[in-house]
């Protein structure tokens, strides 16, 4: 059983930092690169499934070499392999057509995602990822029960507004997985550092068989202009003494219950 | 050029999803640009009710995928009946609202027609026939307005609080097709069931909420969010992360994927205000978001916001809440 695990690194969010774009990716003026949240939930299940039954797991990233830092991560939690595709792109359709290569290349049984990077936001490289492969995929999934021997994975997922839906599902397949799935684990400071000693796998989009000039073609947005949330900040700001504040909102609560 | 925007009308079985009034707003305003006209499209083993809610809806047209084996949603199964309406309609536009259901459906779609595709999108514009979307980036700290970029159909999914006005669409009732299901050959899906989350006791149902998030930092700091609630006599709720990291039962997690609430009093303590979460509380009568961080997205639909350490700041509150007078006291429910 191959599981590959798709983690992107994502800028981390500290201090006053800028943002900006060339049309084609959205730049962040910040320092480090931190795993994403849902894919960190994705990659501790698939090491929870290493553990119980023996499996395989591979831990995919897309993007230059500060993103190194997220597989050196999850060499440290217990992934048995790393590959990195070198690569700029930034829209959900150049990710999941690359990432699809890679997957195909790797023959992973089982293809765990995130279900939301905080960056992009977009919740669609899982699906285009499997669309890309034509295997079955399900969103924000809860929990997976892998089935070795009859081939297929029982999974709970949310449907929203508190329904859940239980479903099996033949391998391979590709899964969003929700965050919450099981508990994160911590990868110790000597445990990082012999990580750094392991050797990554990094290939080009080239090497994928997409050459610059034809994965454009499944470039299909372009970031036109970056701009501030255009929604008013509503709050009236209380400012004062920590008693004076907390008396006017005690007052509030009284007069609107 | 075909103009036509095909609606994706999600349901549960039973009932159409509340925003579905809204989408079809939106899509009735997108075409009235465009110079086309909106479709419905309705997928599952739909009976008289579902119908005749779709009905009432102003599309123009609606396209009907009924059979028996759609009785649940299965997106292997929900994605042919889908594609075949939309290979009749070949429509300039689809729209999805943004959720579970279209993470799976829009992206398998768009691959299939190798389509552009943009999701979690707050507007869709039309310029000169061209169609722009503004969408957040970031956790919400910035949002980007984004050309879609190649031939149609565009696909498009909507995040729930882009509301717009009723466009003044036609009043006349919409044209019902129907199509026949046609099932893939291979089956690789099975659902065993939907169910709804058990519950020992109902958020939703109480006047003062008081929720924490990931702001809290410990665990152990529940404690003094926990003895806040009590000298309110409220009850205490939380966001996602909280609810992930075990600390509070996920029956009371607020959100698209929680629960949605709407009592009189909510008080958001060190939540950043994500759209997942404020979906399921924007509505409450009255909001208070305590936070550190002044730029917290909290503060965009609170009424009153406080920038303060929750640690040092609730007891101060707590202490407050317990020398005023509260009427009601005792008929409140109490934290569990």
């Amino acid at each position: 059983m191959h599981l590959a695990v798709c983690c992107k690194g994502i800028p981390e969010e500290a201090g006053n930092f800028s943002f900006s774009t060339d049309g084609n990716h959205l730049s962040f003026d910040t320092a480090s690169v931190i795993l994403n949240e849902s894919d960190e939930y994705a990659l501790d299940e698939a090491i929870r499934w290493k553990k119980r039954i023996g499996a395989k797991v591979t831990a995919l990233t897309l993007g230059g070499l500060e993103s190194q830092e997220i597989l050196y991560l999850a060499l440290a939690k217990g992934a048995d392999e790393a590959l990195r595709i070198d690569s700029s792109a930034g829209s959900p359709w150049e990710v999941a057509t690359l990432l699809g290569k890679a997957v195909e290349r790797k023959e992973a049984d089982l293809v765990l995602v995130g279900v939301q990077s905080a960056d992009h936001m977009a919740s669609l490289v899982g699906g285009l990822v499997a669309e890309s492969l034509r295997r079955p995929f399900i969103f924000a999934v809860t929990s997976i029960e892998i089935i070795a021997d009859r081939g297929t994975v029982i999974v709970q997922r949310e449907l929203g507004e508190g329904r859940l839906q239980r479903l099996e599902v033949q391998l391979p397949s590709v899964l969003a997985v929700q965050t919450g799935i099981c508990p994160l684990t911590y990868a110790p400071p000597a445990r990082r550092l012999r990580a750094r000693q392991k050797a990554l796998e990094v290939l080009d989009p080239e090497q994928l068989g997409f050459p610059a000039e034809i994965l454009g073609r499944y470039r299909k947005e372009r970031i036109e202009e970056i701009m501030a949330p255009m929604v008013p900040q509503s709050a009236a700001m209380l400012q004062g003494s920590p008693q004076e504040v907390a008396a006017f909102i005690v007052e509030r609560i009284r007069e609107a219950s | 050029m075909s103009s036509k925007v095909l609606l994706y009308l999600e349901h549960d079985g039973r009932k159409l999803q509340g925003e579905m009034t809204r989408l079809v707003s939106k899509g009735n305003e997108v075409a009235e640009a465009l110079g086309g006209f909106t479709i419905g499209a309705l997928v599952g083993d739909i009976g008289e009710e579902l119908l005749a809610e779709a009905r009432r809806l102003k599309c123009k047209e609606i396209a009907i995928v009924s059979d028996p084996s759609l009785r649940e949603y299965q997106p292997e199964l929900f994605r042919p009946a889908l594609e075949s309406i939309l290979d009749e309609a070949s429509p300039h536009l689809v729209l999805f609202r943004h959720s579970y259901v279209s993470a799976e459906l829009a992206p398998a779609l768009a691959y299939r027609c190798k389509a552009p595709i943009v999701s979690n999108c707050l507007e869709v514009e039309v310029k000169d026939s061209r169609i722009e979307v503004i969408r957040p980036y970031l956790r919400e700290l910035c949002w980007g307005r984004v050309s879609l970029q190649g031939e149609p159909p565009y696909f498009i999914t909507l995040q729930r609080f882009a509301a717009h006005k009723d466009a003044a669409a036609n009043d006349e009732p919409p044209r019902v097709k129907e199509f026949r299901f046609r099932p893939p050959s291979k089956v690789r899906i099975r659902s065993e069931g939907i169910t709804r989350r058990a519950e020992s006791e109902d958020i939703s149902k109480a006047e003062k909420i008081v929720a924490v998030g990931r702001g809290i930092g410990e665990r152990t700091n529940l404690k003094i969010v926990e003895e806040f609630a009590e000298a309110l006599g409220a009850t205490v709720a939380c966001s996602r992360p909280i609810a992930d990291l075990g600390w509070l039962p996920v029956e009371r997690q607020v959100g698209i994927s929680g629960k949605t609430v709407c009592p009189k009093v909510y008080i958001a303590c060190g939540i950043s205000g994500e759209s997942q979460h404020v979906a399921g509380m924007k509505d409450s009568s009255l909001i208070i978001a305590i936070n550190s961080d002044p730029r917290a997205r909290i503060f965009r639909v609170a009424h009153y916001g406080v920038v303060a350490d929750l640690v040092s700041f609730l007891p101060v509150l707590t202490a407050a809440a317990r020398r005023a007078p509260q009427p009601g006291k005792g008929t409140e429910s109490k934290k569990g």
